[in-house]
């Protein structure tokens, strides 16, 4: 079965690559480009990229506003940031994992493979 | 015999004068009946005789007998007919021995001229005259007086009247009353001293304290001063550290996104770059994308550096084995084949307090820079030991040695010091250090080499740098 992935990100050059990345593994991939795009787009997905740093709300609030669809979904935040103030916020956050770019994209690849897995998704 | 016309009339007259003597008697029996009368002057065969009333004259010989004034009576030749008690007592003499001598003989021989004068004058003028004579005391004693002289003449007699009003009398009282008012004032002039001095005792101690005060201001002011260049420069840092953390900001959002997407082009790249047939002329693109990768390696570096640099440090102790710790650091770096590797750790360097991961971070970002100082290989001497429940480990490399200039700025962070910059390393490594309550130190000299010493105590206490 076809595995879906929606990746929010306001970077263009992210968005490409990770698009690229996820569809060669034979992802259903959806892409938008903030928190707002991102509250629209009415299904759930299998596994959710999200950068924290949004244009207009950050990641954390972005998974609040669509948790009811994304009960299931293998949830990775991903951050420029690595202080420890926003590893605390990770904390709080109902997320399977935390990356921080650039993470490479086989470890990336792994990493949602075993959430996925953990998840009984995969 | 019968009586002659002139008997008859010799009789008749003395009848008449008898008459007239007896309505003069009892005239003057009615004068001395209503008071009018003191004394009586009879002519007698001896002379005039006066004949005083005594219940008359009693008031006034008291009167003068008990005055504190003297009161004295002179005949013409100035000797003394009468003295009162009060003179007797001011010229110290009897006063059955006063009557008969000469007053003048008791005044003084300057006052003399002017008491006869006195004399002369009242007599003369029978007016009241007074002068300030002093008397001699019977004991040698000069007695200033005022003497009032006043004269009574009588037919041929003239009687001197003279008051004599003793001056130290009313000066003793004068000088009792001065004496009662002088020791009053004393008195209140020794409360006064006695106050004065509570109150220089006062002034002085409020002195001493306030010398005392002046004294901790100084030193106060002087540790504010000290206290206020601390802060200076702790601000001055915050300053800095902030702005490198708005920095640190900008750059894990902007660098990191790029950063992405290069390690994933690159992935994309090498994976194309597999697909090609067995044998295919790929023109050294191979070695180019993994001298890219490595050089994002390093910028990766780069960029953690700066945001450890500015991001605040939350210690987290803990009681940690540092020759485990050390042997676990040194496996992870990657040391080439032509640097020789020596590790000194000594059996004591067990057990230490502290941050783990921090001192990791500070081990690895010098066993990193000492790697680094020696491009054409050397020796790498790692040194840990534990002196008087202080950590100290030291890495010593044999490469160029740091150049004289910038080894006084050389933990401060963005100075870089080789074409390769190692910007932000050291000042994370001192920032660290001195988390741990520590200090990091080197000794280099060019050409041989650099030896980095940090010591570290044993910490017991959370601290947030």
């Amino acid at each position: 079965m076809i595995k879906s992935a929606l990746i929010i990100d306001d970077d263009p050059g992210v968005i490409k690559n990770f698009s690229r990345l996820l569809s060669e593994e034979g992802f259903d991939v959806c892409t938008v480009k903030s928190g707002k795009e991102a509250m629209n787009v009415q299904r759930s997905f299998d596994v959710i990229l999200v950068d924290f740093c949004l244009p207009d709300i950050n990641g954390a609030e972005v998974l609040r506003k669509i948790s009811s669809r994304t009960t299931n979904s293998v949830k990775i935040m991903i951050t420029g940031l690595t202080n420890e103030e926003t590893q605390t916020k990770m904390n709080d956050i109902d997320i399977d994992a935390y990356v921080v770019k650039p993470i490479s994209p086989l470890d990336l690849l792994q990493l949602i493979y075993n959430k996925l897995n953990i998840k009984g998704n995969f | 015999m019968a009586p002659t016309k002139s008997s008859k009339e010799r009789l008749e007259a003395e009848n008449q004068n008898l008459r007239q003597k007896l309505s003069e008697a009892q005239e003057t029996l009615s004068a001395i009946q209503h008071g009018e009368v003191d004394a009586l002057v009879v002519s007698t065969p001896e002379g005039m005789k006066t004949y005083t009333l005594s219940g008359a004259e009693k008031p006034y010989r008291l009167l003068i007998e008990e005055m504190h004034e003297g009161a004295v009576m002179l005949s013409n030749d100035n000797s003394i007919i009468y003295s009162n008690r009060g003179f007797a007592e001011i010229i110290r003499l009897p006063q059955d021995k006063i009557v008969g001598s000469r007053l003048d003989e008791s005044v003084i021989s300057t006052h003399k001229q002017s008491f006869l004068e006195l004399l002369l004058l009242s007599r003369t003028t029978q007016n009241i005259s007074s002068r300030e004579i002093t008397f001699i005391s019977n004991e040698g004693k000069l007695i200033p007086t005022i003497v009032s002289a006043s004269c009574i003449k009588n037919d041929d007699t003239t009687i001197t009247f003279i008051v004599v009003t003793d001056l130290t009398r009313h000066m003793a009282e004068d000088i009792k009353q001065y004496t009662v008012r002088l020791e009053r004032e004393i008195a209140e002039r020794k409360k006064a001293q006695v106050a004065l001095l509570e109150r220089t005792e006062q002034l002085e101690q409020t002195q001493k304290k306030l010398e005392e005060n002046a004294v901790l201001l100084e030193e106060y002011s002087n540790q504010m001063e000290e206290l206020a260049k601390q802060r200076l420069n702790k601000l001055k840092d915050a300053e800095r550290l902030a702005a490198i953390g708005a920095t640190a900001g900008m750059v894990g959002h902007d660098i990191r996104n790029p950063l992405q997407s290069i390690v994933t082009e690159l992935y994309f790249a090498k994976k194309d770059l597999k697909k090609l047939p067995p044998g295919s002329n790929t023109g050294g693109v191979e070695e180019n994308l993994s001298a890219i990768e490595s050089s994002v390696t390093y910028i990766n570096k780069i960029v953690q550096d700066l945001q450890d640099y500015a991001r605040p440090i939350n210690l987290s102790i803990q009681e940690i084995n540092l020759q485990a710790l050390c042997n676990e650091v040194l496996s992870t770096i990657n040391i080439p084949p032509n640097i020789k590797t020596e590790s000194l750790i000594a059996k004591n360097a067990e057990k230490v307090t502290t941050d783990p991961l921090i001192l990791k971070r500070i081990l690895t970002n010098l066993l990193n820079n000492a790697v680094q100082a020696m491009p054409s290989g050397g020796k790498l001497t790692f040194n840990a030991r534990m002196e008087k429940n202080q950590a100290i480990i030291s890495i010593a490399d044999t490469g160029e040695g740091i150049p004289t200039e910038i080894r006084e700025k050389l933990f401060t962070p963005l100075i870089t010091t080789k074409a390769r910059g190692q910007g932000f390393g050291l000042a994370v490594v001192k920032r660290m250090t001195e988390a741990l309550s520590g200090t990091v130190s080197f000794e280099s000299e060019l050409g041989k080499g650099t030896i980095f010493t940090i010591k570290f105590p044993n910490n017991n206490s959370k601290r947030i740098i």
